[in-house]
């Protein structure tokens, strides 16, 4: 074996101890292992250095951080809510207009009418002045 | 699938989150402040998580995502990731002797406590995507194929990454059992 393959074995020793190989990777690291006591030896030391870190490395949240990041969910959702509440205000006070809009427009359509039936039978400032103001 | 509620999150992964967060940052102030981010923007994209993969490895890869922009904005933190670093090594030394519980304990929980002090030092001198890496698989018994979800990179990159943490742990901790107690 030369060195490169070597090399690619050792690399894989981490992944063994992970269970991360392939069966033929797998086979072939083993029959290499129990040829090599480098690699031997280096096994043993990954699966200690993995067992460590199992058994030490554990934390735990302190104990206010859950509450305290519950009560913020709670704000944004609260803020949230207040949000699309204010656009549904906006959007009744825009409906409510263009309703009043189209009313006022039906309502003076007659007016119009006679407005431009005066131009027809002749204009006078007075009939201009009421268009003028009343049309929408 | 029953929906997940914001409480479901925080009860089932708050402490997962947290030590990622930890990993990470590399101290406590950070990782809480990480967290809470991580936690209340998870918690906003909720509605449009449809369990494509594990409730911890979309938490996981939010706070993965979420470290990274803070770092990206805040280059100062660079120097806050160096500092308690120093501080865990100092302090290390300086409480060593009386780390222990003052009380008579049995000979076993001392060595233990021993042990864990020099498994978190020798964690703390890793690179922070080292040290996740490890977190994911040694705590969190994630697949290579989940961590490099989790951190954005190939399944090689997770390969040889656990492989050169877990070769510096070993001699970290060679060193002590050399030099140390
Ligand atoms: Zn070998």
């Amino acid at each position: 074996m030369n060195a490169m393959d070597h090399d690619r074995l050792k690399e894989n020793l981490s992944a063994f101890v992970d269970g991360e190989l392939s069966a033929d990777e797998r086979r072939e690291l083993k029959a290499h292992v129990a040829g090599c006591p480098g690699c031997a030896r280096e096994l043993q030391e990954l699966q200690g250095v993995s067992s460590a870190v199992r058994a030490h490395g554990e934390e735990h949240a302190p104990a206010a951080l859950g509450a305290s990041i519950l009560r913020e969910a709670g704000r944004e959702r609260g803020s949230a809510d207040r949000y699309r509440a204010s656009l549904v205000r906006a959007a009744a006070v825009l409906a409510a207009a263009a309703v009043l809009l189209v009313f006022l427009g039906n309502r003076f359509k007659p007016k119009l009418v006679d407005l431009v039936g005066g131009f027809v039978s002749g204009w006078s400032p007075a009939t201009a002045a009421v268009g003028a103001t009343k049309a929408p | 699938m029953s929906k997940l509620t914001p409480d479901d999150l925080v009860r089932g992964h708050l402490d997962g989150v947290y030590a990622l967060a930890l990993r990470l940052t590399g101290n406590a102030s950070d990782a809480w402040d990480l967290t809470q981010e991580s936690m209340l923007r998870a918690i906003r994209f909720l509605p449009g998580f449809r369990g494509e993969c594990a409730a911890s490895t979309w938490l996981y890869r939010i706070t993965v995502n979420t470290w990274k922009n803070r770092s990206a904005s805040a280059p100062s933190r660079w120097w806050s990731r160096l500092v308690p670093l120093e501080a865990a090594v100092d302090g290390a030394g300086a409480a060593a002797p009386d780390a222990v519980d003052p009380a008579p304990g049995p000979e076993t929980a001392a060595h233990d406590s021993d042990q864990r002090e020099e498994v978190q030092i020798a964690l703390a001198a890793l690179p922070p995507e080292d040290r996740a890496a490890l977190q994911l698989r040694e705590l969190e018994d994630k697949s290579y194929e989940e961590i490099a979800t989790i951190l954005e990179v190939p399944v090689g990159t997770v390969k040889s990454r656990l492989h050169r943490a877990r070769r510096k742990l070993c001699e970290a901790l060679r060193q002590y059992e050399r030099y140390g107690s």
